[in-house]
């Protein structure tokens, strides 16, 4: 026999047919869906499927592992934990403020529709700002929530220098720069608990990173070259 | 102390501290290859379920190659096969890891189909909707050691039962699933009408699935 022969009676109408154009993903998109949920509630086919899976996952054996970018896991693990510095972002509603603020309010907004900010303790940040150098080699991003008194600050890009330190000013009106904390040295998430008396003054004033030695400003005043600098803008 | 503090500074260190960290990785993986059987496997899928972050970190390390191979062979651009990567394991830890069920499948080929079908799911530009394995949402009972032999075995038994196939039959069955050609690409590739194409592939999977019941 020839493989182009029709056979009168061959039937490919069946369940074992089906389950493995599924397996393969070689259905329709339309199709694809629909066996997929019939996978799941019928009980017969899904262990078909589930057969057909198996023995063809023992291809996969000729493929060569290939290892995937080093730093992958990093980003995996900053999605996954909620304690990473990503998940706090996304929970303030604020990490897409760098790409503009109208987004981050839809992206606030749909956050809080569909339940991505915990609902016991909406964490909502009140101000932000995009902290750069004019040419982002360095960009700080930063968020205020009012209930708290907190200040998150974090590293997008850039780095620092070794020996020196990026120190955090706040410039509020015409008044001298105050500092608010020498930054972690590794850009990582950074809570800053701003005094009481500040609170009221940080609306529309501006957030400066200034390069000093180790440790800040010995002076209690700002002496290295400003970095980048930022306004607080209300979300 | 003097010359540690030296190497600290300026750019030597950074290259020092790096391949002191890539040593340190190295050695974890080594010890992660020779260490993890699938029963290891089976185990840290299990804990990933309970949320345990050194499991995940470890599981990832023993299977994330594996995984990446996969998918960037049905995919073949680095970039997308990053992202279906980040989401397997993603959700893997978000719920994902528990559905599977012990026992029945080799955690293994289970991480592989998973990864497998997302990456087609990626290639057809599907929504995620199916969930992550395709299994019936009942739990089955665990079955013994014996069984567990019986699903290595069967999984090897493919090959065989390729091998009876007219080769460029077998061809197009790997390509479906290793590299998720679809019809149209099967017919293009081997020259033949659409409908013959899809005529042979039936014909060929219901030759294999006569010789894995055999």
């Amino acid at each position: 026999m020839t493989d182009d022969t029709i056979i009168p009676d061959e039937d490919f109408s069946g369940d074992d047919v089906l389950a493995a154009e599924y397996s393969l993903g070689l259905l329709e998109a339309e199709e694809m869906v629909q066996v997929a949920r019939r996978a799941r509630i019928d009980l017969e086919f899904g262990a078909l499927v589930e057969q057909w899976q198996d023995h063809f996952s023992a291809l996969t054996n000729e493929v060569e592992p290939v290892a995937p970018p080093k730093n992958l896991f990093k980003k995996i693990a900053s999605e996954a934990y909620p304690d990473s510095p990503k998940r706090i972002w996304h929970q303030l509603g604020v990490l897409p403020a760098l790409l503009g603020a109208g987004a981050a309010a839809l992206v606030l907004i749909l956050a809080l529709q569909f339940g991505v900010v915990n609902p016991p303790e909406p964490t909502v940040a009140t101000y932000a700002a995009r902290i750069a150098a004019e040419d982002d080699s360095l960009v700080v991003q930063a968020a205020y929530v009012n209930d708290t008194g907190t200040l998150f600050v974090e590293r997008q890009a850039g780095s620092g220098v070794a020996e020196r330190s990026h120190e955090l000013w706040l410039i509020a009106g015409d008044d001298a720069p105050l500092s608010l904390g020498v930054l972690a040295a590794d850009g990582s998430l950074d809570e800053i608990t701003i005094p009481a008396a500040l609170r009221d003054r940080l609306e529309g004033a501006t957030l400066a990173i200034t390069d000093e030695p180790l440790g800040g400003s010995p002076t209690g005043v700002a002496t290295g070259a400003i970095l980048a600098a930022g306004l607080i803008t209300v979300l | 102390m003097h010359h540690i503090k030296a190497r600290r500074k300026g750019k030597g260190c950074n290259v020092w501290l790096a391949l002191v960290r890539d040593y340190v990785i190295l050695r974890s993986h080594e010890e992660i290859a020779l260490m993890t059987s699938v029963q290891d496997i089976e185990k840290m899928i299990l804990r990933v379920a309970l949320q345990d972050r050194k499991a995940f970190e470890a599981l990832y390390s023993a299977t994330s190659a594996k995984l990446f191979g996969i998918i960037l062979r049905v995919l073949k651009d680095r970039a997308a096969a990053e992202d279906v990567l980040q989401d397997v394991y993603l959700r893997l830890w978000q719920g994902g890891a528990g559905t599977f069920t012990s026992g029945t499948a080799s955690p293994i080929s289970w991480l592989a189909t998973v990864a497998r079908n997302r990456a087609i799911d990626r290639l057809r530009q599907l929504k995620p909707s199916r969930p992550l394995s395709d299994a019936p949402e009942i739990a089955d009972a665990k079955p013994g050691p014996e069984a567990l032999v019986m699903a290595a075995s069967d999984r090897a038994q493919i090959h065989a039962c390729l091998e009876e196939l007219v080769p460029d039959r077998a061809a197009a069955v790997r390509g479906a699933y290793l590299d998720g050609d679809t019809y149209a690409d099967l017919a293009a590739r081997f020259g033949v009408p659409l409908n013959t194409m899809r005529t042979w592939l039936r014909r060929s999977l219901l030759s294999l699935k006569d010789c894995l019941n055999r």
